[in-house]
């Protein structure tokens, strides 16, 4: 009962179109009044303020405000100019310039929807010029982008590690050889398809232009040595690393680049507070929704509910990617995250699971569902710049979205894949 | 009509201004807190408890104008009647939660604001305005946004 009136509810609020934040608090309200009219609703403030209000989440702030700095300052040109060096030659060329690209803009910013309006707004334009369909462009930008909160930095796992206490620095290197994982199960679907379809392909461009596009790009590309490094040295905490990039990221624009201009910078501020905005205030709504999830014990009885059916790790993880990707179809991966990993982790550490493992996969699974139908996010604005509608981005993303799940597969029971960095360095 | 159109850019533009200024006071805190511990050896002790009481401001003062994250496929199959109906709901709906919040922020104040930060050495009445502020200006900017866009609408008609 509990169950159906806090989910229920807040599912309800969220397709009538009110704004999430405020249906998750609105179910949250709902259900407190109804399951404990005892608890006094002073606790909405306190816990919400309580959500907002954690030292490492400044972080995100820091890092989209690196992010918009980057791209302001024009680096997003310089990284796909570089990308088209790499792997413009291949068969589908623009489109696995796309995915490389979305590789490396990844190293900048920490968000999938950040990705998505950088590369894509450069890159679907010049798919289109080339012959490939609105959607096919728009369906391969949004899915790429997946891999931005994989590779660090990373938002949603500096979220995770707040929640399940781990160190940002391991949960960061934790998504590298994963990232590029994806990367590469993407290029292989659209070479599998530009075949199909016989997809234009550039002249291979001399070696001299991929060394002096390099050159250029690797400004950006340092981005996540300097935050990890920075963490994994002992120099910087995840937050202070994150203000190092934003300057780090205004000196290369305004001074190195000479792009980022006064309003440029001013652009950037604004862009980065409402997106920290954005996501805090849910984070901050989530709190009180988790704790009143835990509260009512929803999490002892999913526990009891998955050891039922299997006390075998590899079944719990098969189940729980189930779970969580239907879960990624109706809610933002954020208040998935704050929502679930509390209720799912206990039970991932009595099976043996390691917590960094459980963060990549969960993050990911998550991702997942930003690209899919009714909340995928990545949809509408990846259809938006290509000036398409949104079901055909959906129909061409199928492929891709089929690649996402291969990764998935090899992310769920190949644990090396993600604990191999944090032990090597750990 | 036209000075409400007028008013609801105005609010926008200050908030998104103030806005800015909190992040960049925010980030350069941020820099110099590193600079000032392996540059000049020694610890700004004060920094930590100024980001985090300006982030506060920053979140609740930027989520005003912030474009929230919402599903639109319902909207999008309404007619014009419906749509009106559902937008006064929604509008009804978050004005009632900030009310809440802002609520249980007086509240709050009231029962902790004489609490001190320890290095900063002012009350934690500043951590509960930033609530009541915030929560205040989100809701002005949702009624200002409501107002604008019907004198719009009535302008256009």
């Amino acid at each position: 009962m509990e169950t159906l009136l806090l989910f229920g509810s807040m599912v309800i609020f969220a397709v009538l179109g009110v704004p999430l934040v405020f249906a998750i608090l609105a179910s949250s309200v709902i259900t407190l009044m109804v399951m404990r009219p005892e608890m006094p609703m002073v606790l909405v403030t306190q816990m919400f303020m309580n959500g907002m209000d954690q030292f490492l989440l400044l972080a995100i702030g820091f890092f989209f405000l690196a992010g918009e700095l980057m791209n302001r300052g024009g680096i997003t040109r310089r990284i796909i100019d570089f990308a088209s060096a790499l792997v413009g030659h291949f068969k589908g060329g623009l489109a696995q310039v796309n995915v490389v690209s979305s590789l490396f803009f990844s190293g900048i910013s920490g968000s999938a929807v950040a990705d998505t309006a950088a590369v894509g707004s450069v890159m679907i334009p010049s798919m289109k010029r080339k012959g490939y369909s609105a959607g096919f462009a728009a369906a391969i930008t949004q899915c790429s982008s997946v891999v931005g909160p994989i590779i660090p930095p990373s938002i949603p796992i500096i979220v995770y590690a707040v929640l399940a206490e781990q160190s940002v620095g391991a949960m960061f290197l934790a998504g590298i050889i994963h990232g590029i994982l994806i990367g590469l199960c993407l290029m292989t679907a659209v070479a599998i398809i530009a075949r199909r379809r016989d997809f234009e392909s550039s002249a291979r461009v001399p070696m001299a232009d991929v060394v002096r596009t390099g050159a250029q790009a690797f400004v950006a590309l340092l981005t996540p040595i300097i935050i990890v490094g920075g963490i994994l040295g002992g120099v910087m905490t995840a937050t202070e690393a994150g203000a190092m990039a934003c300057l780090y990221a205004f000196v290369t624009g305004a001074f190195y680049f000479r792009e980022l201009d006064l309003r440029g910078f001013y652009e950037a501020l604004v862009q980065a507070a409402k997106g920290t905005a954005m996501i805090l205030v849910i984070v901050g709504a989530s709190t009180l929704f988790a704790w009143i999830v835990a509260d009512l014990r929803l999490s002892q009885a999913v526990g009891e509910a998955i050891f039922t059916v299997s006390e075998n790790p590899l079944i719990f993880l098969l189940l729980v990617n189930l779970f969580v990707l239907v879960i990624g179809l109706f809610l933002d991966p954020l208040a998935a995250l704050v929502i679930l990993v509390p209720l799912l982790l206990p039970n991932a550490i009595e099976m043996g699971i390691s917590p960094v493992h459980f963060g990549i996969f969960i993050v990911f699974n998550l991702m997942i569902g930003l690209t899919t139908p009714p909340v995928g996010y990545l949809i509408y604005l990846s259809a938006h710049i290509a000036e398409e509608r949104p079901e055909r981005v959906m129909r061409e993303s199928l492929p891709f979205v089929a690649a996402l799940f291969v990764a998935l597969l090899l992310l769920t029971y190949v644990p090396l894949l993600t604990t191999f960095l944090p032990d090597l360095f750990a | 009509m036209a000075a409400l159109i007028l008013f609801n850019k105005a609010l926008r533009r200050a908030i998104d201004g103030a806005a800015a200024l909190l992040i960049l006071m925010v980030t350069v805190l941020g820099i110099l807190q590193v600079i000032s511990r392996y540059g000049l050896n020694s610890s700004l002790v004060w920094s930590e408890e100024l980001i985090r009481l300006l982030y506060v401001w920053l979140v609740l003062i930027a989520a005003a104008t912030a474009q929230h994250m919402r599903i639109a496929l319902v909207e999008n199959l309404l007619s014009t009647g419906w749509l009106m109906a559902l937008k006064v709901m929604q509008t009804f709906i978050m004005l009632a939660l900030l009310a809440l919040l802002v609520h249980g922020a007086i509240q709050l104040d009231g029962a902790f604001g004489q609490d001190r930060y320890v290095t900063l050495g002012i009350g934690k009445t500043w951590y509960w305005t930033g609530a009541i502020v915030g929560g205040l200006l989100w809701a002005g900017s949702i009624l200002s946004s409501l107002a604008a866009g019907f004198a719009e609408r009535r302008g256009e008609a």
